[in-house]
């Protein structure tokens, strides 16, 4: 008993078997393929032709079987015998050679490619690719090497296919890609194709894939990947935006502007601020658009923004980076000079400390962290006209010795080149910045502002007191060293 | 041997067929299948394949036209007539035959 299948031979129907029916496409099919287009005629006359026969031979009232089929197929002749005109009895094989398929890519037919040189079909060597990108990416790394390493070989690797392998432009190139022979035929075929865009390509490629499970592999990888990206990319997006509301709004300026206070090589701080930001943001956004691609799987629009923002990013981060070279120049040289300057202590038993702000801007919120020894403190002023001042104190230690007589010793480091400071080292008086009267020492910020800018000084004290002597701090909050608990603040009001 | 020959008489018939070809439309129009039957009936093809892709390069040529016509047994079929450039043509390959024949004869009786 046998399987039997409806057909229409141009319009005529037939009932045929399933033997028959294989035999019958499978000669078609050969034709069709030798055919291009502006031959189709031919295999629709054939079509007609078939039907004629099968007619003559009653097929009309009684199912068509293989015997038919075959009959027919030694009368019309088989394929290789409906020669061309020229008359080769069989054209010779072409060598196949690696090109890249660049109009079956989806990034740069890479796969495409190498699909057509191993007759895979290049769905598969795609799935491959990632599979093996994945695996090789398990927690425990391979051979010792982890995630980032082998997706970054492997991407580096599929660059270099991408420069190395030579793109299938002639029309010959592409016949030698897949080893057809070369045919006036294929010429037609190739150039119907025509440049399609990554996003629908990618989805396309999916779904003509042959067989099913490749198709259905693919397509979940594709919407999977965007997914991905899409978060990311918006993820990245929020949050470096909420982050830099929030530093503003408690601190009272925005984080970009921390750069005008530190004395740079460089007249113009914006160039380094715009490419900086832009070579954050720009990968988030890429991120967001690809993912939104691949998720919905459109065509870009043609001016390819994906091209548009990777190119932008990559001129803002080499901007960036030559900017911030650049600027921070002064600051290579370590030249940490450290000059020591003494200040004598009287012998108490109690010290006490305070560090009280600078003239007019009490009102400033202090930023304090307090241990059992140290002491850093700093704070951001913003007065009427909402000019930004930084005020920093030097560092305050406190060392215990039983042996030397209690006294300060402050120090002042300095890793920037001299250019940028006024002020010899030696010159900065120890007074502007501590002051020892009686039991209490006073301690005073540098003050920096967008014309008073930080230039790598940095001062610390260190206060040598036997074990017995206690250290209290006074302004602004209540604290003993050594006995009380640490005490920090976070950017918050007083 | 017989192969060798073979494939020589293929080639010789595959030389001529189109002319013979637009020679069978000279005097009438005719369906594709009586068009093949008078071409075996002169031995001329083996399979019948080899003609639709002649039929439709002609066609293509500006050789060869053809109608739809209604036939009692189903849907219409292709009705083939010579063109004016097709008779055209058929007249310069009468006498390019004679010349081939002619020398082949020529050499034939030496």
């Amino acid at each position: 008993m046998k399987e039997v299948l409806n057909i229409s031979l141009q319009g005529i129907s037939f009932a045929i078997e399933k033997d028959a029916y294989d035999l019958l496409d499978k000669y078609l099919t050969e034709l069709r393929s030798h055919y291009g287009d502006s031959e189709a005629e031919v295999v629709n006359d054939i079509e007609e032709r078939i039907a004629e026969l099968l007619i003559e031979r009653g097929c009309k009232n009684r199912v068509v079987q293989y015997c038919h089929i075959d009959q027919i197929i030694s009368i019309l002749g088989k394929p290789s015998q409906i020669d061309d005109s020229n008359g080769q009895s069989g054209t010779p094989k072409v060598k196949k050679k690696i090109y890249r398929d660049t109009q079956n890519c989806v990034v740069a037919g890479v796969c495409s490619g190498l699909g057509a040189y191993f007759n895979i079909d290049a769905v598969w060597m795609r799935i491959i690719f990632i599979l093996v990108a994945v695996f090789l990416t398990s927690p425990k790394g391979l051979y010792g090497i982890h995630l980032m390493e082998w997706t970054g070989f492997l991407l580096l690797l599929y660059v270099i296919l991408w420069i190395i392998i030579p793109q299938a432009k002639t029309v010959s190139q592409r016949c030698e890609m897949k080893g057809e022979p070369q045919n006036v035929n294929h010429i037609h075929k190739k150039f119907a194709q025509g440049a399609r865009d990554a996003g629908t390509q990618m989805w396309e490629m999916g779904s003509k894939a042959t067989g099913t499970a490749a198709s259905i592999i693919w397509k979940v990888i594709c919407f999977t990947a965007g997914v991905i990206l899409t978060v990311t990319g918006f993820a990245g997006i929020v949050s470096i935006g909420a982050g830099m509301v929030a530093f503003d709004i408690a601190t009272g300026i925005s984080p970009l502007s921390i750069i005008d206070f530190v004395q740079l090589d460089m007249e113009s701080t914006l160039w380094l601020k715009i490419s900086g930001t832009l070579a954050y943001l720009l990968p988030c956004i890429g991120m967001l658009y690809a993912g939104i691609k691949l998720c919905f799987s459109f065509k870009g629009p043609k001016w390819r923004p994906g091209l548009v923002i990777f190119i932008t990013w990559l001129i803002c981060a080499i901007i960036f980076i030559i900017s911030s070279v650049k600027a921070f120049t002064p600051y290579y040289d370590f030249n940490e000079s450290n000059k020591k300057q003494l200040a004598v202590v009287p012998a108490k038993d109690t010290l006490y400390v305070i560090c009280p702000k600078a003239e007019g801007m009490e009102k400033a919120k202090m930023n304090i962290e307090a241990t059992r020894s140290n002491l850093n403190l700093h704070y951001l002023f913003n007065d009427r006209l909402m000019n930004t001042s930084f005020a920093i104190y030097p560092q305050l230690k406190i060392r215990r010795n039983n042996e030397k007589s209690p006294h300060i010793e402050a120090t002042l480091a300095q890793f920037s080149k001299p250019t940028l400071y006024d002020d010899a080292p030696d010159n900065t008086p120890l007074s502007s910045y501590v002051e020892v009267r009686d039991s209490l020492i006073t301690i005073k910020p540098a003050i920096y502002s967008r014309e008073n800018k930080f230039s790598g000084k940095i001062q610390s004290i260190r206060l040598y007191v036997p074990d017995s002597t206690v250290v209290i701090l006074q302004e602004p909050i209540d604290f003993t060293f050594g006995k009380s608990r640490s005490y920090r603040s976070g950017i918050r009001r007083h | 041997m017989d192969t060798n020959v073979d494939n020589i008489k293929s080639q010789m018939r595959k030389g001529v067929l189109e002319y013979c070809i637009l020679s069978t439309l000279r005097r009438n129009d005719a369906y594709a299948s009586a068009l093949i039957g008078e071409l075996k009936e002169a031995q001329m093809i083996v399979v019948e394949g080899t003609l639709y892709p002649l039929l439709t390069r002609l066609k293509n040529q500006g050789m060869l036209s053809y109608r739809w016509e209604e036939s009692p047994q189903g849907p219409p079929r292709k009705y083939y007539s010579l063109t004016e450039i097709g008779r055209a043509s058929l007249a310069e390959m009468d006498a390019a035959w004679n010349e081939v024949v002619a020398s082949v004869e020529f050499i034939k009786n030496r």
